[in-house]
């Protein structure tokens, strides 16, 4: 027994090692092949340790079918989805771990409390400390499935799930109601209710609330809060992991899962004070719903809109010397970041440096726009943060704005009464031309307008981002 | 000063706190207002079989380590909070200053870290005679693989764009 022990042990340490080396660019492979070992001797160790505490009565059978059945699924699902459905895939991954922690609860539950037969309520039989970590696991794990899920619609744009923040009438009542029901039954079960079936209707209940929750508390949240919400669904489902330790009584459950756990908040804060909000301000969710019908009106109020096209693009890029490309989540959703690249490259042969200039919450997801650009094999240390760069714009000939609107709206540094007053942007205003390749005027996620394009020194290039970049390309490669 | 310690991220980490202390508080509660101390469990003496000496026969050995618990030892749940409570601040320390490019990636990896919950699902699962329980144990492993394999295959796929 103490080898399973130590062998947990080593897990705990190696997958610790794996996280710190996941954060940095050099180590980040060896530190997710550490995490994987450290998951194998995890599971080799649980199963080691059933043996020895059931030698008569462990069948691994189910076990060994769970396993093999999901390792195929989850080994035919990372092979084959598309790099750029990757943030999806997490969030449907995500959920899953959710999943089963909550179903871990509810089988201890109903082992323990239903099929053993024990009298007394849940706090007796499984002690105050077992009733409280099984109702908590429940709790945290049932937000994180259909919190993952809802997610996972909405970064996938399905259908089902518009993207755009669902407002239910009186969403905060009612979103309150059901976590306070969710208490309540929760301490029903836990200490006074002791009838059988009232116990299992009661538990069904709570999980039930609980998955109602996680779709309540992700709906109202738009697309460009997305980074946000993903990055705290995560955090939840390590936590979940975390009280399902304290359910078998794992001290390894409760370490990677509280790993997991912090490194989500620190994500969701990062993300946070990248759109100077508050993580309840994200959480209470409709955001730029109240301007929408404003920024309808106020659409109009653009006066000097100068615009341009490919031709003109391309003649401008003829003599340049510094460049700096700012994709946004136009650029995701046109799948632009080819296209992107091979007009760098062009403009590089000419000798013009070229930068990326990256906002943190651009895109849907925690890093959306590196992983898109690394896909498009764009070097990694051509990509600037934004404090980095910022600096740069009054340096700058030329700006090319692909898909991003709020990350650049100067609304944010000078007008006081602006929802986005405060949110660091990218200072793409101070560059001698700002050239922003956009469909439409149409406000962005804040739903407000943006005076940069009505600014002296910008020109709007209306065009869907793949199909500009690409002509402006074509433009190039023929006048060269 | 006292404001300025509940300011950004020290709030989050007195939000733990205050939940650890909520647990502590629900744990205390529930032995007194059973009357007696809870009955010991199967999942108790699972963790208490494990740290104790193993020379001892597995029946003297549980009321050995029973009387322990009740007269010197931290009860697992106690060591299991304190567990918790510092690996999370191990969590902040580790992953203070993470370079954004990295951001999809680390998401990703600790996602397959958080299927660790599948020792849990393992143990739901362990015999094979059927029963609710064991159906949503063998359930809960199907899902925990999925994410484990998953997550660590997206990981790497992310990870190998990364490489210069």
């Amino acid at each position: 027994m103490t080898w399973v022990h130590l062998a947990y042990m080593l897990a705990s340490v190696l997958f610790i090692f794996g996280i710190k080396q996941l954060a940095a660019v050099r180590t980040a492979r060896q530190g997710n092949f550490l995490a994987m070992v450290a998951m194998v001797i995890a599971i080799v160790a649980a199963l080691a340790e059933l043996a020895i505490l059931y030698p008569e009565s462990f069948d691994p059978r189910l076990i060994m079918t769970g396993l093999i059945v999901g390792a195929a699924v989850g080994a035919w699902l990372g092979m084959t989805v598309q790099a750029t459905a990757m943030p999806e895939m997490v969030a449907l991954l995500n959920g899953l771990g959710g999943l089963s922690s909550l179903l871990v609860a509810l089988s201890y539950f109903y082992e323990q409390m239903i099929e053993m037969g024990k009298a007394g309520t849940v706090a007796v039989v499984l002690g105050s400390d077992g009733s409280v970590s099984v109702v908590l696991s429940i709790l945290i794990g049932g937000v994180t499935v259909t919190g993952s899920f809802v997610a996972f619609g909405k970064l996938q744009g399905a259908k089902w799930m518009p993207e755009k923040p669902i407002l239910l009438p009186h969403r905060h009542l009612i979103s309150g109601g059901v976590i306070a029901a969710t208490l309540l039954f929760s301490y029903l079960a836990c200490f006074q209710i002791s009838a059988r079936w009232g116990l299992l209707l009661l538990l069904i209940l709570v999980s039930l609330l609980c998955l109602a929750l996680g779709v309540l508390l992700v709906i109202p949240i738009g697309g460009a809060d997305m980074p946000v919400v993903i990055s705290l669904l995560n955090s939840y489902s390590g936590l979940a992991a975390s009280m399902t330790g304290f359910v078998i009584g794992n001290n390894l459950l409760i370490i990677s899962g509280s790993l997991v756990g912090a490194s989500g908040i620190i994500l969701t804060m990062i993300m946070c004070k990248a759109m100077n909000r508050s993580l309840l301000n994200v959480l209470v969710g409709g955001f730029g719903m109240e301007e929408a019908s404003g920024g309808e009106a106020k659409k109009q109020a653009y006066t000097k809109i100068k615009s341009t096209d490919a031709e003109e693009l391309a003649q401008m890029l003829e003599a340049v010397e510094r460049v700096v490309i700012v994709p946004g989540y136009g650029m995701a959703v046109a799948q632009a970041q080819h296209t992107v690249r091979e007009l760098a490259d062009i403009l590089k042969k000419r000798g013009a440096s070229v930068k990326y200039a990256i906002h943190p919450v651009a895109g849907r997801m925690p890093g959306h726009m590196n992983v898109l650009l690394a896909e498009a094999d764009v070097p990694y240390d051509e990509l600037f943060e934004m404090d980095d760069i910022n600096n740069e714009f009054s340096n700058t000939d030329i700006s090319i704005v692909i898909g991003a609107n709020d990350v650049v709206n100067p609304e944010a540094l000078d007008k006081k009464d602006s929802p986005i007053y405060g949110m660091p942007i990218l200072r793409t205003h101070e560059s001698r031309v700002v050239v922003i390749v956009k469909r439409s005027l149409s406000p962005g996620y804040a739903g407000i307008p943006n005076p940069l394009f009505e600014a002296d020194n910008a020109l709007m290039f209306f065009a869907d981002a793949r199909k500009g970049i690409e002509d402006t390309v074509r433009e190039l490669k023929s006048n060269a | 000063m006292l404001m300025s310690a509940f300011s950004s991220l020290s709030r989050l980490r007195w939000m733990f706190f205050g939940m650890c202390f909520l647990m502590g508080g629900l744990f205390v509660h529930g032995v007194s207002s059973a009357g007696e101390p809870a009955a010991p469990s199967k999942r108790q003496a699972t963790v208490q079989t494990a740290s104790a000496a193993q020379t001892a026969s597995a029946t003297k050995q549980s009321k050995a380590s029973e009387t322990a618990s009740q007269s010197a030892s931290l009860p697992p749940f106690l060591v299991g909070l304190y567990i918790f409570l510092l690996a999370i601040f191990v969590g902040f320390e580790l992953i203070t200053k993470v370079p954004p490019t990295l951001h999809t990636p680390l998401m990703s990896g600790s996602n397959a870290i958080s299927g660790i919950t599948i020792v849990g699902a393992l143990y739901c699962a362990r015999f094979t005679a059927p029963s609710v329980a064991k159906i949503l144990g063998f359930i809960a492993v199907l899902c925990a693989m999925i994410n484990v394999v998953g997550g660590f295959w997206v990981t790497d796929r992310l990870l190998q764009k990364f490489k210069k």
